[in-house]
């Protein structure tokens, strides 16, 4: 085999540090084209959160104690559409690789899907025992709020991500004073502080990895 | 910088490329051919003939797999690939203060 690319390395003007430079280039280029990139996922969830929680905060029904129905609905489509990017995001970057990672990726997002169910169960049961609308209505932002806390906190641990690891943790506080505060006002705090906190740590994902280049 | 030995089967730039994509994956992680080939942006025929390379210093594990009909290879680093690259790029980091000092 003599094709061009297999020349010694030493052979031609290529330093240490040149070679060094091209690990580095090739192993930046594999995480940047095979991990879910977090600022864009950050940017997409926090934009989801402020258009969700300012229809449920204007939509309020003030005299039946819960989210009138148009603002179901923007919720329902702000989620879904959301969830349809993360899905094509994850899915494109991380087609073609296999093993440990994929399998903690798989359990994670069944985590999601069965954390989600559970919080629905629980809140339509707490409502078909016939709590008042506006217990029905903190609980359900409380509960779904507790599992996107506790499975951020989770992920950050668990991928050593301190963007998503304090957005966990922002949400416990956030969603806590939500609850406190009570609906609509709570669903302001959570426009504000749950957008805005994915909007942060946007941010800080995007400059901690122009840093690390 | 001939002191010290530098990994002959590493030290060539298409292999040492692949070998560093590789070593960026995730431990346990298994890339798919057509992946890698994007990643490298190398043609099908050349990274073969460097991939059957490594794999016979047994520096990178080829498994062949079928996802429904169509065969599919995922390639990863051995263990011993990814000793010696380690090794590779510590002799590099040697070299380059040596050449400083």
């Amino acid at each position: 085999m003599t094709d061009r690319d297999d020349e010694q390395l030493d052979g031609g003007a290529t330093t240490p540090a040149e070679a060094l430079a091209a690990i580095r280039a090739s192993q930046e280029a594999v995480r940047d084209q095979t991990r879910p990139d977090s600022t864009r996922m950050f940017v997409v969830w926090g934009v989801a959160y402020l258009v969700a929680y300012v229809a449920l905060y204007l939509g309020f029904d003030r005299e039946g104690q819960t989210p009138g129905g148009w603002s179901l609905a923007v919720l329902g489509v702000s989620v879904v559409a959301a969830m349809a990017y993360t899905a094509v995001h994850i899915t494109r970057r991380t087609s073609g690789i296999r093993g440990s990672s994929a399998m903690v990726g798989r359990m994670f997002g069944w985590a999601w899907v069965l954390g989600f169910g559970f919080a629905a169960v629980i809140v339509g049961s707490v409502a078909a025992a016939g709590a008042p609308p506006l217990a029905v209505s903190i609980l359900a932002n409380a509960v779904f709020l507790l599992v996107v806390a506790a499975l951020y906190m989770a992920g950050g641990a668990l991928w050593r991500e301190w963007p998503m690891f304090v957005l966990g943790a922002w949400f416990a506080v956030t969603g806590a004073v939500a609850a406190i505060v009570t609906p609509p006002n709570g669903y302001l705090v959570q426009a504000v502080a749950g957008g805005g906190g994915f909007l942060v740590a946007a941010l800080a994902t995007a400059l901690l990895a122009r840093r690390e280049a | 910088m001939s002191e010290l030995e530098l990994d002959p089967v590493i030290h060539a730039q298409a292999r040492l490329r692949v070998v560093a994509t590789l070593a960026g994956l995730p431990r346990g992680d298994r890339i798919a051919f057509p992946r890698l080939q994007k990643v490298l942006d190398m043609t099908a025929g050349n990274l073969s003939t460097h991939l059957r390379k490594l794999e016979d210093a047994g520096y990178v594990a080829v498994e062949k797999a079928f996802e429904g009909r169509s065969p599919a290879t995922y390639l990863s680093l051995t263990p011993t690939g990814r000793r010696a690259f380690e090794t590779y790029t510590a002799s590099l980091e040697a070299l380059l203060k040596g050449s400083l000092e």
